[in-house]
């Protein structure tokens, strides 16, 4: 099958600074793909050189099975949702979304039909007349939308579009973008800082740092199965564990610190190899020491029981910390070897007899199939 | 939803886009054509009456130099190179135009010939103007076929500017080792520093006349420089602080004088200083005061004066700009630091506005230098600056170029060298 | 997980215009802002009134009467220079600007062999005395054979004018968003339509502004027009120069006059024109 878009081994040097390195990407037809990274990571220059802004030092890019490295951005069926929208301020809102079918030598009825339906698209046709700078965030947003599908394009590239607008306007945003994306089925690439808008939008993502695609799956491989430290990091918040890797019989085993052997998931590993446990914050339990009386109790015996009858991994702490965040509480627990994780458990009820106090000593304990094992 | 038909096919467009250049160079390979066709038929239709002695006025440059030549056969020889070269040149255009690598080749070599064939043209007839289209236009092909969009647009002026801006400042430097003639031309055929040397020797009794003047114009320039940066400081200040629509009319009754003619509002002091002017008048006829006219013009002050008024709105403008710019808060930041207001000015605002005060003093000394409007109008011609000198070596009949371009030179180098010194010395206090 | 995504953008604070008083005395400033105009405005006032004077001596007021103009106007060489002005500005602002525009789009906008070197050349006569260029041009005429004539002094401005026309739009072009172009590229405009339908209506008032400034510089000029001109072609600046070294007139009174008003009447329409295009640019 042929992709909407792929990039073969694409690389882009600015002078000493190599901006992408030798990034290979497959887009299916009809996708809602994200390139998520921090500023600097490359995201932007790759959808430029998709657009045609910038051409490859190396690599290829193909939009339908063909190279297009030769082909200016003019002459590309892609089209561009830019960061600051990019509106043309001496033209009319109209004007604007008219613009591409004009350079297209459109007939003028079909441009004012077609005009109208993508204004209708965005709810924006009542600020036809407008200019750019009479409108507010949310509406350019809106028109620099419109001017981009009124052309119908293989492929809309869209530039952290949303980055201008303010929170509640840009939930707002990312949900009506996802709907219009799912409507008229047009291949959505979409360049975002934010891991959130990137989880919430997308069918597949590509995580990007220092130019590198270091992991491209759904958001739910993504977050549930981290490739790297790097991703698992990136995407949510996560605790790591250090340790060594000293058998993977079926089920593996990391000794961390020393002290403790910890059996986390299966994965392929070599043994002896330095490997990093993570574990996602809300994927972890805490057990109070303490009984009712304020008596200590056993915490052996207590990890002997959560190993049987849950199939649980646990830990000695003491809660270094506890934020009450509303849904949840967050609670810092210093371990035996003074490495600090953070914990989220749920707020069921009412009641304030589940929250442990600063100094509390507690048993860190999670399932084995919710850590995993991650080689840098 | 469709797709764009078009966009099927990609790689032919891709062919098309890259060959607009091509097609670009084989428009003007064929304007290059036209011209040799005109010549050959101008040749064609005069030149057997052209070759006959008296009809002078007639001749083109190059057919008058054949003549001169003798080739009286030779238009034969011109007619046939002619046509070959149009002939090739029309092809040429068509190939290009098929996108062919080759042809790009070929019409290089052909641009690097056509170049050539312009030097030995000037070379013969000394037919500058003719010489210099010809050149031009083989120059566009060849930058044409760079399919270089920016050395496209850049072309023209760069070829007008290179000629009539660079050739001769460079020229300048070149005359400079010639001798003066009694004629006002300057002869070449013995270059040497005797120019510089005349410069910087005594003159009979009167010693280091020459050097004399360049110091003194130096001085004045620097007195007038530093007058000017002390009254329009403050000013700017006060303008800076005026009300926004306030400011935008003050900035504009700056900018007028900014703008208007140097000598026409010299000369305007000139009916206030002079001798039967409005200050003497007043003073004699209603105060009474005097009874004999003050002489004010022809004088240090009266040139002084006027240099000021000439260039105060070149030392306002930069200054205004960078102060209106200036940041309240560094200075309130400066006076949270126990900074009294003195304090303030050397140790923050001076060196922020540095940058105004650079350009303003570059953009008045540096006219200041070359003046002779107002040392003639109101100095009386008495204060004898560079500017004068040049006016003399180049505008009266017994001028020598040639000494004048020397000093013209001298005078260049210093500017370049006070300008730099300058820059170097505001970026040490200046900010970032 | 609830990561802020605010973007990093701009952290100074707005700029706080109005600036503090400096404890020169609370009346020092205004003073000198007011000695200030009135230094730079009081001759060119006594010009006008004068140029309206009735009678011949040029300190003594003695009556109101167009009589300078009249025979300003009657005066066939002046008209002769003035149609000369009027045709080398009008010329060298048309040439400038378009040459001056090319070449600011070009260092703007693209990477060519000798750029760098141009871009210097654009900036020298900045620190090159209009002396110095005056007789280099002059030098050079009188070595290519070129007879001084109008088409000298129309090359003399055509070569300051082009630098100035190309630092002002280079100006403008700076502020312009050159996402705009990429964004009328990505929606198939072609470079030359980009070019037609972006750059240029936004470049406009720059160029405009450009242009009236241009012509004004030429209109003006007299330093390298008096050393390029020829006997009879010469431009209104020079003409008045060699009244003033033949005794003084008072039609030269008249003629400033004429050319003060048409010289500040342009400089105002461009800086109107050039105010509002910046709140035009600033406000998208």
């Amino acid at each position: 099958m042929t992709y909407a878009v792929e990039l073969v081994q694409v690389t882009k040097a600015f002078g000493d600074y190599t901006a992408v390195d030798q990034v290979s990407l497959q887009i299916k037809d009809g996708e809602f793909f994200s390139l998520l990274g921090p500023s600097g990571c490359g995201k932007t220059t790759t959808l430029r050189m998709i657009a045609g802004f910038e051409s490859p030092t190396q690599g290829e890019i193909l939009l339908h099975g063909q190279p297009v490295a030769d082909l200016p951005a003019f002459k590309r069926p892609v089209n561009t949702v830019f960061q600051n929208y990019a509106l043309f301020p001496h033209m009319t809102v109209a004007g604007n979304v008219a613009f591409g079918l004009e350079m297209l030598h459109t007939p003028r009825t079909e441009i004012n039909q077609r005009v109208a339906e993508a204004l209708a698209l965005v709810r924006m046709s009542e600020f036809a007349n407008r200019r750019p700078h009479q409108l507010s965030g949310g509406q350019q947003q809106r028109v620099a939308l419109a001017r981009a599908l009124v052309n119908r394009p293989e492929v809309l590239l869209l530039d952290e579009p949303l980055g201008a607008l303010d929170l509640k306007l840009r939930k707002q945003m990312q949900l009506e973008l996802k709907q219009m994306q799912s409507e008229i089925g047009i291949t959505f690439i979409y360049v975002t800082h934010d891991q959130e808008e990137a989880l919430t939008m997308s069918d597949r993502i590509a995580v990007m740092s220092k130019g590198k695609v270091l992991q491209c799956a759904p958001p739910r491989e993504l977050y549930e199965r981290p490739l790297s430290r790097y991703v698992a990091d990136f995407i949510g918040e996560t605790n790591f564990l250090d340790g060594t890797l000293i058998s993977s019989n079926g089920h593996a085993e990391v000794l961390i610190d020393g002290i403790v052997k910890v059996i986390a998931a299966p994965s392929s590993v070599e043994q002896g190899a330095v490997v990093t446990v993570a574990i996602r914050p809300e994927k972890l339990n805490l057990f109070s020491l303490r009984d009712e009386e304020g008596s200590l109790l056993d915490a052996d015996s207590k990890a002997r029981q959560l190993e049987a009858e849950e199939g649980c991994v646990s830990i000695q702490g003491t809660v270094r910390e506890s934020i009450y965040i509303g849904t949840d509480t967050r609670y810092v627990v210093q371990l035996t070897d003074k490495t600090q994780v953070v914990a989220r458990m749920q707020n069921f009820g009412t009641r304030f007899d589940h929250y442990l106090p600063k100094g509390e000593p507690v048993l860190v304990y999670w399932s084995v199939e919710n850590a995993r094992i991650l080689l840098d | 939803m469709a797709t764009i038909a078009a966009s099927r096919d990609l790689g032919a467009r891709v062919g098309a886009y890259r060959l607009r250049f091509d097609r670009a160079a084989a428009w003007l390979a064929w304007a290059s054509g036209l011209i040799w066709v005109v010549l050959l038929l101008r040749g064609i239709l005069f030149t057997p009456w052209l070759l006959q002695p008296g009809i002078e006025n007639e001749l083109m440059p190059l057919e008058a130099s054949l003549r001169d030549l003798g080739a009286s056969h030779g238009a034969l020889w011109i007619g046939g190179g002619l046509l070959l070269f149009a002939a090739v040149d029309v092809g040429l255009g068509l190939w290009l135009r098929q996108g062919s690598g080759r042809a790009r080749t070929a019409a290089f070599i052909r641009a690097a010939v056509g170049l050539g064939l312009c030097a030995a043209y000037y070379l013969i007839t000394r037919d500058f103007v003719s010489a210099l289209v010809l050149a031009a236009i083989q120059g566009g092909i060849v930058v044409f076929l760079t399919r270089n969009s920016g050395l496209m647009l850049a072309y023209p002026s760069m070829v007008f500017l290179g000629i009539f801006f660079v050739v001769p400042l460079f020229s300048v430097l070149a005359f400079s080792l010639g001798k003066g003639t009694a004629l006002g031309t300057v002869n070449l055929d013995a270059p040497g520093l005797h120019n510089y040397a005349r410069l910087l020797s005594p003159v009979g009794n009167s010693g280091l006349v020459y050097v004399t003047i360049i110091a003194r114009t130096v001085l004045i320039a620097l007195a007038n420089t530093l007058i000017c940066l002390l009254i329009a400081y403050p000013f700017a200040w006060w303008m800076a602080r005026q009300p926004e629509r306030m400011r935008n009319i003050l900035m504009m009754l700056v900018m007028i004088p900014f703008w208007t003619n140097l000598l026409i509002r010299t000369y305007a002091w000139l009916i206030i200083l002079r001798k039967d002017g409005l200050i003497n008048n007043f003073l004699m006829d209603v105060l009474g005061v005097i009874d004999k006219p003050l002489e004010m013009t022809n004088t240090l002050g009266a040139l002084l004066l006027g240099l000021v008024y000439g260039y105060l709105p070149y030392m306002i403008l930069p200054l205004y700009t960078t102060i209106e710019r200036l940041d309240k808060r560094y200075i309130e930041a400066s006076s949270d630091l126990y900074a009294t207001p003195w304090q303030s000015f050397w140790r923050v605002i001076l060196p922020l506005t540095m940058p105004g005060i650079i350009a303003g003093s570059i953009l008045v000394f540096i006219p200041s230098v070359g003046t002779y409007v107002v040392t003639n109008v109101l100095g009386g011609g008495k204060i004898y600056l560079i500017g004068n000198l040049l006016e003399q070596q180049f505008m009266t009949s017994n001028g020598d170029k040639a000494f004048g371009a020397a000093f013209g030179v001298v005078l260049t180098v210093l500017m370049l060298i006070g300008t730099m010194v300058y820059f170097r010395m505001g970026r040490k206090d200046a900010y970032a | 997980m609830t990561q802020l995504t605010t973007r990093a953008t701009t952290t100074t604070l707005p700029r706080v215009r109005a600036l503090p008083r400096l404890h020169l005395g609370r009346l020092a400033l205004p003073t000198i802002g007011v000695l200030g105009f009135a230094f730079l405005y009081i001759p060119i006032v006594v010009l006008v009134i004068f140029s309206f004077n009735s009678g011949a001596r040029l300190g003594q007021w003695e009556g109101f009467s167009l009589r300078w103009y009249e025979s300003m106007f009657g005066d066939r060489r002046i008209m002769a220079s003035f149609e000369v002005s009027m045709w080398v500005a009008v010329m060298s602002t048309a040439i400038a600007t378009v040459l001056g525009t090319t070449a600011a789009l070009a260092l703007d906008r693209f990477k060519f062999p000798g750029r760098v070197t141009f871009d210097s050349v654009l900036y020298l006569p900045v620190i090159i005395p209009d002396i110095v260029m005056a007789l280099s041009l002059l030098l050079f005429f009188s070595s290519a054979n070129m007879s001084l004539n109008r088409y000298t002094v129309l090359i003399g401005h055509v070569a300051f004018n082009t630098a100035f026309v190309s630092v002002v739009v280079r100006a403008r072009l700076a502020t312009l968003d050159r996402r705009l172009e990429e964004a009328a590229a990505d929606l198939y405009a072609s470079p030359f339509a980009a070019f037609r339908r972006i750059t240029l209506p936004l470049l406009m008032p720059g160029i405009v502004a450009g242009a009236l400034m241009a012509f004004t510089m030429s209109l003006d000029e007299f330093v390298i027009t008096s050393f390029i001109s020829g006997q009879g072609d010469t431009t209104i600046p020079v003409r008045i120069y060699s009244m003033l070294r033949f005794g003084l007139k008072p039609e030269v009174n008249a003629l400033a006059v004429v050319i003060l008003t048409i010289s500040s009447v342009l400089v105002v329409i461009s800086l109107v024109l050039q105010g509002r295009s910046q709140s035009v640019t600033a406000a998208s």
